[in-house]
């Protein structure tokens, strides 16, 4: 293998092929280093594949994204919008729906008392009759009537 | 329409406003995204999780930052969330196929570094440098990409990374020696399997 001529060593064309592509080497560096590379082959081929690789970062700006692409997010942040709406109410309704029925229970349970404390007068004014003919027959003292000969009444058998 | 005005527009979900945010940020977002994860489709699928988050906590947004910095905070974030998932499935894809070969005995994961001298030769250079780029440390990588591909200026990575102008700088320097390196043994190895 050729060997280098100049005093730069490898190692310092290694360390550097970034700030030698970026300009960023002092003036006496810059030469060193381009010196070297023509004494070396080793060095100047992989300063060449460097390049050629790091190259593609230039390559990669240039491409582009989908024209529609724009299209399709403006389409799904629409949707998103309309399920945020969605979530929005079945919260609203989950509050709602227990309240509402748990509202009609309580109105149901208040009619049914209000029914049966409307339907109470009417069953002790009953009682209170039954209790009144029991009296009345046990003062005029008229025994029960019993149909002992089944005169009335037949009974099957 | 004013960043405020975009804000506000965003929080009350005026259409309007997301039309705004979408034609003034979409294009920047995807291709953030697709210097990151090289796939442009990945991309812009990717731009579309970055909208919906910068939707979903625009309440949250404070204004300490402009909202451009916000939003490339968030596409940095679900770039790296990406290539972390594509890391693992590819670590279990590889554990998957080692098992095959030890069924097999033949051996599928070629060992060999993809040559330059093929058809396809910008795809094998995009490929030899998007390898080396994602083995480097998470932060390097983020400065480099924003620096080299976004021609970001440092206090404008440093103001995405959260960091100082110098910690970037010194980021920077750390990611190029890294990469070169990494670079220089790839083709000394390339060198030697053509010899």
């Amino acid at each position: 293998m050729q060997k280098p001529l100049h005093n730069v060593e490898c190692s310092f064309i290694r360390r550097n092929l970034f700030f030698y592509q970026e300009y960023q080497l002092s003036d006496k560096d810059n030469k060193e280093f381009e010196a070297h590379l023509i004494s070396c082959a080793e060095c100047s081929r992989i300063v060449s594949e460097f390049q050629s690789v790091t190259s593609v970062i230039d390559l990669r700006k240039t491409d582009e994204p989908n024209p529609f692409a724009g299209t399709r997010l403006i389409q799904r942040l629409e949707s998103e919008m309309e399920s945020i709406k969605e979530k929005r109410e079945p919260l609203f309704l989950r509050i709602l729906q227990p309240l509402s029925v748990a509202a009609l229970l309580v109105i149901a349970v208040i009619i049914g008392f209000s029914i049966v404390k409307q339907r109470e007068p009417g069953i002790s004014a009953m009682s209170n009759h039954q209790q009144e003919i029991q009296s009345i027959q046990s003062d005029l003292n008229i025994p029960d009537f019993v149909d002992e000969d089944e005169t009335f009444f037949q009974t099957t058998k | 329409m004013t960043e405020p005005e975009l804000v506000e527009g965003l929080i009350n979900q005026d259409k309007r406003a997301i039309q705004y945010l979408v034609d003034h940020h979409q294009k920047d977002v995807i291709k953030t995204a697709y210097y990151f994860v090289s796939i442009m489709e990945d991309a812009e699928d990717l731009s579309q999780e970055v909208f919906l988050e910068v939707f979903r906590s625009i309440g949250r947004y404070k204004r300490n930052a402009s909202l451009s910095t916000w939003i490339y905070r968030i596409t940095v974030n679900k770039s790296l969330d990406h290539l972390r998932k594509q890391k693992r499935r590819n670590i279990f894809n590889q554990v998957k196929s080692l098992i095959r070969v030890s069924h097999d005995g033949t051996n599928i994961i070629s060992k060999e570094p993809p040559t330059l001298d093929t058809r396809n030769e910008d795809n094998e250079k995009r490929q030899i440098l998007d390898t080396a780029v994602n083995s480097l440390p998470e932060n390097q990588k983020i400065a480099f990409i924003l620096s080299k591909y976004e021609e970001m200026a440092y206090k404008d990575i440093a103001e995405i990374m959260n960091l100082s102008v110098s910690s970037v700088e010194s980021l920077l320097h750390r990611a190029k020696l890294n990469l070169q390196k990494k670079l220089v043994n790839y083709f000394s190895e390339y060198a030697k399997t053509i010899t």
